[in-house]
């Protein structure tokens, strides 16, 4: 029993590295696979996450009227009552703030975008990917650039039918065309997983830290002039030919909510 | 039965996690629950048909190369099979156990990376961080799975504690 198990590991170990093997080569990526899963995998993950507002929804009015005191119990409700208006009333504030710098971003930077709201995370913890609730029903296509008004977030992997992956620009392996605001010095940068760096740039060139990064435009994914991040330190080591620049990116992806997924740049 | 309810349970693991973890606003990684599953295979009387499926799944829902999460979990896989099929781990072991082997994933991964270029060698500084997440989960979700499948006797998670 172990001997035929240890044998069909094996067996199946060498059918992962074949499968690894035909994805670093780009022959067979399982995109088909990967839509059908995330297509059967999201619907419950936006019931989830509907069932847990709902939920929240509830316990706080529940405990708002287990506070109630019976003495000037009127009084108490009327009290609580504004307050709990006035966290939920603030709460949409908030909501309705992160709307409009949507919004404002949307027409400052003109582009054609479609809003969209996170609704799952990727369940391998070494990858940053996300899902959105947006699909190819909605106009939605692979590669497609996702931003949100704080800058660059990343761009659209799979695409299911009502909901896509999308790899943010901090995901191991990630690049973007860059361009340094000052300096314009051209640079790509790679995600390492918990941040960025600058790939490539000579030792002679002026880099300062707080300096911004913008997309350049060049890789045909991101629109030109949008906010990548900020450069975080420049290390020059001696004997190397390149700068050591990291870059701390201008997305907080543990608190995004809602994206914008550009149509048409 | 239950061999063919475990993928399906570590799916199911993941999209709850998955969603829990964007509606939170926890700082921490998510655990990663296919390698908790190839842990509980592991010592468990699964086959490795199960540990690749939930493995490629891991990948395939992720946006993760293809082949590479199931080549470290199944390497990770064969090498405790030889030492620890059928094996009760006690409660106190359960921890050191997921957390040295969840590392040792992260490492295989970050070779085969490294390797095949398509990153840099050296592991990410939330590696610690997922393993130590991962090793807390497993204590759940080797509790809900000795709940939901059947076990052999003698298998796996230790019964004294159940």
């Amino acid at each position: 029993m172990v001997k035929s198990r240890t044998q069909r590991g094996v067996l199946l170990l060498l059918i992962a590295l074949i499968l690894f093997s035909l994805y670093v080569r780009g022959t067979f990526r399982g995109e088909g696979l990967r839509r059908a899963l995330i297509t059967l995998s999201t619907p419950p993950q936006e019931a989830l996450n509907r069932a847990y507002k709902a939920a929240a929804d509830l316990i706080a009015r529940y405990l708002y009227l287990l506070e109630v005191a019976e003495e000037n119990r009127r009084l108490k409700e009327e009290i609580k009552r504004l307050k709990l208006e006035r966290q939920l009333l603030s709460e949409k504030a908030r909501e309705a703030e992160r709307l409009r710098k949507l919004l404002g971003f949307k027409r400052s930077a003109g582009l054609k975008v479609m809003p969209a709201r996170v609704v799952g995370i990727s369940p391998q913890p070494q990858s940053r990917a996300f899902y959105i609730d947006k699909g190819s029903q909605d106009g939605i296509k692979k590669g497609m650039a996702v931003v949100s008004y704080e800058g660059v977030v990343g761009r659209v992997t799979v695409v299911g039918a009502g909901s896509s992956l999308v790899v943010p620009i901090v995901e191991r392996g990630a690049k973007v065309s860059v361009i340094l605001e000052d300096s314009r010095t051209r640079a790509l940068l790679e995600g390492l997983g918990w941040g960025c760096r600058l790939l490539y740039l000579p030792k002679e060139e002026e880099v300062r830290e707080g300096e911004r990064v913008l997309t350049s435009g060049l890789d045909g994914v991101y629109p030109k002039g949008l906010t990548v991040g900020t450069v975080r330190r420049v290390v020059r080591r001696p004997g190397e030919l390149f700068l050591e620049v990291e870059v701390v990116p201008s997305v907080d992806l543990s608190r995004l909510e809602e994206v914008l997924v550009v149509l048409e740049g | 039965m239950h061999r063919v309810l475990f993928p399906f349970l570590g799916w199911g693991y993941m999209v709850i996690i998955g969603a829990f973890w964007s509606i939170l606003p926890l700082q921490v990684p998510p655990p990663d629950v296919a390698m908790i599953m190839v842990l509980y295979a592991a010592t468990g009387a699964y086959g490795p048909e199960e540990v690749f499926l939930v493995a490629l799944m891991g990948d395939l829902l992720g946006g993760m190369p293809l082949g590479l999460g199931t080549l470290g979990k199944l390497l990770v896989f064969v090498l405790l099979g030889r030492f620890f099929f059928l094996v009760k781990i006690p409660f106190w072991g359960l921890f050191p156990f997921a957390f040295s082997l969840s590392l040792l994933e992260l490492l295989i991964e970050d070779l085969l990376r490294a390797l095949s270029g398509l990153g840099t060698v050296g592991m990410s500084c939330c590696g610690m961080k997922i393993a130590l997440v991962t090793a807390l989960f497993s204590y759940g979700i080797f509790a809900l799975n000795n709940a939901f499948l059947e076990r052999l006797q003698g298998s796996g998670y230790g019964p004294e504690w159940k």
